[in-house]
């Protein structure tokens, strides 16, 4: 099942050498319980869990066969965890029934909080961030630590992937909480998670999501000081991140400045800002020779998104049909959708956008690496 | 899948019927594919289907039903996704609308909103999601609900010396160029392959099958159900045999094929020739490895795959390609009920992954298996053991020359794997 991920995280150096995997069980419907009722095979099947694995815990994901065919996993849930003992927490999203990814995470962390979580007298200078962003060991986990890296906090912990009930249990004692999202539509989930937990367990929630481009690092930063009650560190913090920015745009600037690129948009999230792409493109002194979009939409439905977002009307806007010549003549591509067989250099440019300083450094590396290939036939890098 | 003891699935193989069922289809060239169910599932049956060919996403489609979906129907996405398929260029000769596991549960008239939608092509209307069972299960149901829609033209002359290739999936590691093997090796006994079913034949060739006197089931457990329905409904005899891998089960292949064809004993001389010419060569171009480091031994031998292609592999082993002290083989998939083939003792992974953990943990060796194995491999951190892929999924291999399993050349090709295993493992010092 988590094949692909397994080696993903290899690639992007994620693994942890401790790292566990909870095992995945399933209980195998078959057609005859979506006829006489799945309770007594997942009842069977929790049995099964408790004696194979002692957990000290066991989640119900709840699939959308589940939840066409109505079974009371709750009231069974409730039943074997009095006959074993172990808590059994039953999940009220059913697969593509009840919203999408982050519906059912938020659910499943929910229950975590409910469970295992309560006020704490003790309150330690901890941030616990919230949502995974690739996991304990990935880059993107350590670039939001250096966001923090500026303020005096005692410890970072996470919640609730990766996070064991020894973890869960001392999470309270966090001061404060800060959601991750990178979307509006990731970051409302997840703030919703936050605000629950805020009220429950008494912690301070952050309510803006993490930095995405330059100057938005450098108003975090300083909204990030007064959240903490230590505004007199945002100053210095804030010069770390200019430091940091001028160290990438010495490493990469020769390479990269007065290179043309063209940005090809071929999915509008509605509420994915891109503008992020223009401040980087424009600090390392790159040109823009147009934006091309492709897929649904008229001219005048993509201006209006881009104006949205405030880019600049000058940038001349291309269909996909007159696109060629632009991106014939430009040396760099940075795109949403792969221009299969293209004979360009294309950067894909992440879904989730890249984090503070070290996020957007990782991203003029990737330029760079495009920069140097000289393939006859074209290529594209992956931007996370 | 369905109705099994249980496992921690992140260390079993299978993936659900509707992606099974889409790769029947997508071997057909001419077919496309509408999967009447969410994202997530279609997806999921993309990312199988599409790793012998990542073109397949022009001719496999969603209806990206959604909760509404269930509420309401699905006759609207549907149709959407219909007028979509037969609007494309070049036009589909038959289509598979296949519901997923919720949306078979609803109980939409598929077969009537299809029937209905005027489409320029058959549509082969099934419910395929998971309920199903696994992939293996959705390649059956798939393959003779197609011959159910989609029947024979019985005024097709036979023709002598010609067979057809039925149960060959795509989606194995190198089966294109096992098939490719198989055909050139019935080549130098003059035999013809007319069709590979589900791998290649299009519409139009899978109406002529009459041509062949003869099929040979590649995978039973994936063709052997077709079998015999061709040969009830159509009077076409089959052949089941134990697949060529290594050079006795090759040259076994071939001569059962030939008799059954009748064929005079001059027509295997060039076939001999060249198996006894390569024996030879295997024999001279090993003896030099075999000073330095001895012939091939591993303390354990794990076979990890499809069980055709992990009871052949496993039976080369023993045979010719390796020394062990002890051999197991854990079968991917879920076997057919009422399957005439009878394999040794073995394991199957969806109950037994558990079994292969121990293994792992306790002994050193080789296992030759897909990605999967490899990964479990890494996690268990157990390094005493070495490793050669013989199935799909495998993320860490690409392998751009042509590179078959079965055969002549497939033995020569596992045996030059096995040897470089053998050796790395004695320079490594893992095993002693």
């Amino acid at each position: 099942m988590d094949l692909y991920r397994h080696y993903h995280d290899i690639v992007g150096s994620e693994r942890g050498k401790d790292r566990y995997t909870a095992p995945l069980v399933s209980t195998n419907i078959t057609d005859k319980q979506t006829i006489f009722g799945g309770g007594k095979l997942l009842g069977r099947c929790l049995d099964y869990v408790v004696e194979t694995y002692r957990p000290q815990y066991i989640l119900l994901a709840n699939s959308c066969i589940s939840g066409v065919i109505g079974d009371d996993t709750e009231g069974i849930c409730r039943a074997k965890e009095r006959e074993h003992g172990i808590p059994i927490l039953n999940t009220e999203a059913h697969g593509f029934l009840d919203g999408e990814y982050y519906g059912g995470y938020c659910d499943a962390a929910k229950q975590l909080v409910d469970r295992f979580m309560m006020r704490q007298n003790e309150r330690l200078n901890q941030i616990c961030v919230l949502g995974e962003k690739g996991g304990p060991y990935s880059r993107n986990a350590q670039d939001i630590a250096r966001l923090f890296a500026g303020f005096q906090v005692e410890a970072q912990q996470r919640f609730p992937s990766y996070c064991s009930l020894a973890d869960m249990e001392r999470i309270a004692k966090s001061r404060w909480l800060v959601p991750l999202g990178g979307s509006a539509k990731a970051y409302e989930w997840m703030t919703g998670l936050a605000k629950y937990m805020g009220d429950k367990l008494d912690m301070e929630v952050f309510d803006e999501d993490y930095p995405v481009g330059i100057e938005a690092t450098y108003r975090w930063i300083a909204r990030m000081g007064d959240f903490l009650g230590q505004s007199e560190r945002v100053s210095g913090a804030q010069q770390k991140a200019r430091i940091e920015l001028e160290e990438a745009l010495h490493q990469y600037g020769d390479s990269l400045s007065d290179r043309h690129v063209a940005i090809v948009l071929g999915r509008r999230l509605a509420n994915s800002n891109p503008r992020w792409v223009l401040e980087l493109i424009g600090k390392v002194g790159m040109h823009i020779d147009g934006i091309v979009f492709i897929g649904a939409g008229s001219r005048d439905s993509w201006a209006d998104w881009l104006s949205k977002w405030n880019i600049p009307e000058e940038i001349p806007l291309f269909a996909e049909d007159d696109a060629e010549p632009v991106l014939s003549a430009t040396d760099l591509v940075l795109t949403t959708v792969e221009l299969e067989g293209a004979p360009y250099k294309q950067l894909f440019l992440p879904m989730v956008p890249p984090i503070g300083i070290a996020g957007l450094t990782y991203i003029y590396r990737r330029l760079f690496q495009l920069s140097c290939y000289r393939r006859r036939r074209g290529v594209i890098l992956n931007g996370w | 899948m369905a109705g099994k003891q249980w496992e921690n699935q992140c260390h079993t193989v299978s993936s659900c019927a509707l992606a099974g069922a889409a790769t029947f289809f997508a071997g057909i060239p001419d077919a496309f594919v509408v999967a009447n169910g969410p994202a997530w599932c279609y997806f999921y049956a993309l990312r199988k289907v599409e790793r012998p060919d990542n073109r397949m996403a022009q001719r496999f489609f969603s209806t990206y039903a959604d909760n509404g979906s269930v509420v309401f129907g699905t006759e609207e996405k549907l149709s959407a996704a219909l007028d979509l398929v037969a609007s494309m260029t070049p036009p589909p000769q038959v289509m598979l609308v296949e519901n997923s596991c919720a949306i078979s549960l609803i109980g939409d008239d598929i077969a009537g909103i299809t029937a209905n939608h005027g489409l320029p092509c058959p549509a082969v209307t099934m419910d395929s999601g998971g309920l199903v069972g696994g992939h293996w299960e959705g390649y059956r149901k798939a393959a003779l609900e197609y011959f159910r829609k989609m029947p024979i033209d019985t005024t097709v002359a036979g023709v002598k010396k010609t067979v057809n290739f039925l149960g060959s999936d795509a989606s194995y590691l190198y089966e294109n160029d096992d098939m490719d093997e198989l055909r050139r090796m019935l080549g130098k006994i003059g035999v013809h392959v007319h069709a590979v079913v589900g791998n290649g034949a299009n519409v139009e060739t899978l109406k002529t099958l009459k041509k062949a006197e003869l099929n040979i089931v590649i995978h039973p457990e994936c063709g052997e159900l077709l079998a015999r329905f061709l040969q009830e409904e159509y009077d076409m005899p089959y052949l089941m045999l134990p697949l060529p891998y290594g050079m006795e089960a090759t040259e076994k292949w071939v001569r059962c094929i030939g008799e059954a064809l009748s064929l005079p004993e001059d027509a295997y001389r060039d076939i001999d020739a060249e198996i006894a010419a390569t024996e030879e060569k295997l024999y001279r171009y090993t003896r030099d490895a075999q000073k330095v480091w001895g012939e091939p031994w591993f303390d354990t031998v794990l076979v990890c795959g499809p069980s055709s292609v992990a009871y052949g592999i496993a039976g080369a082993v023993r045979t010719e390609w390796a020394d062990t002290a002890k051999l197991e083989v854990f079968t991917h998939d879920e076997r057919e009920k009422n399957s005439e083939v009878v394999y040794p003792s073995g394991h199957e992974m969806a109950t037994s992954a558990g079994v292969l953990v121990e293994l792992l943990q306790a002994c050193a060796g080789l296992v030759l298996g897909s990605g999967h194995e490899r990964k479990i491999i890494t996690e268990q951190a157990v390094s005493q053991w070495r490793f050669a892929a013989i199935a799909q999924p495998d993320p860490l291999t690409v392998t751009l020359t042509t590179h078959p399993q079965m055969g002549i050349v497939g033995t020569c090709v596992m045996a030059q794997e096995i040897w470089r295993e053998h050796m790395t493992s004695h320079y490594m010092g893992k095993i002693s």
